[in-house]
């Protein structure tokens, strides 16, 4: 009888999140802009995707760059609007930068028959000191960075985190680590300070023999061998990761290992379990997400009201009631107060239950008639 | 039956006025109405075109999906990756929309949910009204997939065991355990027979956490259905059923489709291209034609690939070759401009302005990453 219950009760809840981080904007998503870059003498293009909560709070959110921005910007919205709406990672604001002269960008070194190559230390100076200087003004970002990149652009990611940057994460799928006969392996004791143990860097390795044989060992062993002297040099284990694709070649694997270099940079987003912890077990969790990365993380609403509502379920009524606080604490936005209000009647605490109401027709003053209806319900 | 397009902005920051030089909108897709007569209700829908739709006159392939208002975004996310290197063609992608979600999904009643049993109208309502509206509005090539998730899972594998007019679907931790598993009732071996050449792709996801009561009995019922249709004597290769230990039932969607997409264009792009000819590519795709009964071209990016190769050993006749076969296949612009091209690296600069003449002919080029732009031009 159990079961049959619970059947219906899970998918509509299932749908329920579902709707409730659910935009209209769902066919936009983002805008495209320009800017002057004295670094770079030129002007560049950039893409900005927002989260779909942006509109609705005045949260911060996080800030990811992902280089090739106009190749890669459609499927990194898409993989971050997924992620974040399953809670494995945060809400983020995406930037994807569009090339001018992509070789002279995203690479550090020059080389003989490439004239204009070596350009990554200019690049990065644009980026963190004019690109994202910019970002911060016309954004509510908090201070947490990431920096995305595939092929050439992994190179470049490298580079960022070994140049000790304003980044606190790394991606770099499938990286071009052979560049200049490896020279960004040089010197890694030298070059990585104290701070650079503390950021994450997630590396992936395709299987490229299909495409070029002779490449396939050459940009493996690179991928090997930083990954081995970063260890050596007591690089925490924790932050450091190489994923293989042995089914995606070099092209194919930029997509996939997006996907999974996103959750590593932020393992353990999730609490394991976390259907069945207590509000602060929840909160500490976050707390300590907060403090290794140094930016502001706060239990995900549509998640915390999701367990509350699975509580409520089981008519474990306290610990819901501590959740939803924890919510309306975090957000105060009208569904937080609603939620909280909502299971403080059933509680029979009615009178915290209605300055509840309240507070949420303050906030949303159209919905006086649904709110009242609840308040009469209380009497 | 009438369409309106209603664009959907939001009024971004003003602030983007003050920093912004420029503030162009970046659009996947628009969303339109339906009258439904078989529902009776308007339904709505959307729909995202491929990069290269209104730059040349070709026809594509179409990718359905249920719960299209959250599914949206990613798919399109995903197909613009994959058909980008030419792993899959590039495709349409229609969002259905959701009204009553568990009437629409579920096509039997069940005590479980008093909402449930409109699956064969919903799936009616796609055959005869909604796919007749989409291959009238755009150039569709008639290959088609379903993909759903859930309860749109259900929906996927109740739609295949039907033989509904579609070449592939997919069901990501689909609910067979729906109604004392109705549909591995309702499968006869005369159904799996005519469903033969289908593909079918599942998932099962890791579902303890959320709630152990139900997915004890959830798991089971998606491999025993697999098991069932492999009994009944489905084509191996052309279903597949994989286990996502890492995901759970919500986040594996995003894993499901992506691979489900693969695993229906497998053998749809050409590796080792270099030690391809010409006539290797051609027939490749005129024999993909033959078995599908839908026109499949070979890509114009993995041609132009194959070209740059051919070029970096000094094969200039094969690039030649080659670039008259994307002007053939897919007459734009661009592909004119590339053929000009390869005439000029040979020094025959008469030909190439020939070329080059007839590229000035079309007006519309692609606009990179903001193809929501190019949407407008289209449809407006």
């Amino acid at each position: 009888m159990r079961r049959k219950l619970l059947l219906p009760v899970f998918f509509i809840i299932c749908c329920f999140q579902n709707s409730y981080a659910q935009d209209q904007a769902g066919i936009q998503i983002g805008s495209e802009y320009l800017i002057r870059s004295n670094i770079l003498s030129e002007q560049r293009q950039y893409f900005v995707s927002l989260p779909a909560s942006y509109h609705t709070t005045k949260n911060r959110y996080p800030v990811m760059v992902i280089s090739d921005g106009d190749y890669r910007f459609y499927q990194a919205s898409g993989l971050l609007e997924f992620l974040s709406k399953q809670n494995r990672i945060p809400e983020m604001i995406l930037i994807g930068v569009a090339n001018t002269d992509r070789t002279r960008d995203l690479t550090p070194t020059p080389i003989d028959n490439n004239a204009s190559s070596g350009g990554a230390d200019s690049f990065l100076r644009f980026i963190e000191d004019e690109l994202l200087v910019q970002v911060d003004k016309m954004y509510r970002t908090n201070s947490y960075r990431l920096l995305a990149g595939h092929s050439l652009g992994g190179l470049f990611s490298v580079h960022a985190f070994l140049e000790n940057s304003d980044f606190d994460a790394f991606i770099a799928t499938d990286p071009s680590l052979w560049w200049d006969n490896q020279i960004i392996l040089d010197d890694l004791k030298d070059k990585l300070v104290d701070t650079g143990f503390r950021k994450r860097i997630y590396l992936s390795s395709a299987d490229n023999y299909e495409r070029n044989e002779g490449m396939v060992s050459y940009m493996r062993r690179g991928h090997e061998l930083f990954y081995a002297r970063l260890k050596s040099l007591g690089f925490p284990q924790a932050n450091v990761k190489l994923g293989y694709f042995l089914d995606e070649d070099h092209g194919t694997s930029a997509y996939i290992s997006l996907y999974y270099g996103l959750l590593f940079v932020y393992d353990p987003f999730r609490l394991d379990d976390i259907y069945n912890r207590s509000s602060s077990e929840i909160q500490n969790h976050y707390n300590q997400l907060t403090e290794r990365t140094s930016s502001d993380f706060i239990p995900p609403e549509n998640l915390i009201n999701d367990i509350a509502q699975f509580r409520l379920r089981n008519e474990e009524l306290e610990t819901a009631i501590e959740l939803l606080r924890m919510n309306a604490n975090n957000y105060g936005s009208y569904e937080s107060y609603v939620g909280l209000g909502d299971a403080l009647a059933r509680a029979s605490k009615k009178e915290e239950a209605q300055s509840y109401y309240e507070k949420a027709l303050e906030i949303n003053p159209g919905k006086s008639s649904e709110i009242e209806e609840k308040m009469n319900e209380l009497r | 039956m009438w369409k309106k397009i209603i664009i959907v902005f939001i009024t971004l920051l003003t602030k983007q006025g003050l920093f912004g030089q420029l503030d162009e909108k970046i659009l996947l897709g628009q969303e339109f109405y339906i009258r439904s007569e078989v529902l009776d209700e308007n339904r709505s829908y959307i729909v995202g075109l491929p990069e290269s739709y209104g730059e040349t006159d070709n026809h594509y392939p179409v990718i359905y999906m249920t719960d299209g208002d959250y599914r949206f975004t990613y798919t399109s996310g995903i197909v613009e990756f994959l058909s980008k290197g030419s792993e899959i063609p590039e495709s349409i992608v229609v969002g259905i929309t959701n009204t009553n979600r568990t009437r629409d999904l579920t096509p039997t009643y069940s005590d479980y949910d008093t909402a449930s049993g409109g699956g064969m109208k919903f799936l009616k309502f796609i055959v005869e009204e909604l796919i007749p509206e989409i291959d009238n509005s755009y150039r569709t090539n008639g290959f088609r997939i379903l993909a759903g998730h859930s309860y749109g899972g259900l929906f996927s594998g109740y739609a295949y065991i039907n033989n509904s007019p579609f070449d592939a679907f997919i069901a990501s931790d689909p609910a067979f355990a729906w109604d004392n598993q109705w549909l591995a009732s309702f499968t006869t071996p005369e159904n799996v027979a005519m469903v033969k050449n289908k593909k079918f792709y599942l998932t099962n996801a890791d579902n303890y956490e959320r709630n152990p009561d139900v997915f004890e009995f959830m798991r089971p019922a998606v491999e025993y259905y697999y098991a069932l249709l492999k009994n009944m004597g489905s084509n191996q290769e052309n279903i597949r059923l994989d286990y996502l230990p890492e995901e759970n039932h919500g986040t594996c969607a995003y894993m499901s489709w992506y691979l489900g997409i693969r695993f229906v264009y497998n053998g749809f792009t050409m590796k080792n291209v270099e030690e391809l000819t010409i006539k290797d590519i051609v027939d490749h795709y005129s024999q993909l034609t033959d078995k599908t009964g839908k026109t499949f071209l070979p890509p114009e990016q993995l041609v132009r690939n194959i070209a740059q190769k051919r070029k970096e050993k000094g094969v200039q006749e094969e690039v030649l070759e080659l670039m008259h076969l994307n002007v053939k296949n897919y007459p734009s612009k661009r592909t004119y401009k590339a053929l000009g091209d390869a005439y000029v690296d040979i020094g025959q600069e008469k030909k190439a302005s020939k070329f080059y003449k007839k590229a000035l002919e079309f007006d519309s080029e692609g606009t990179g990453v903001n193809k929501g732009n190019k949407l407008n031009q289209i449809n407006n």
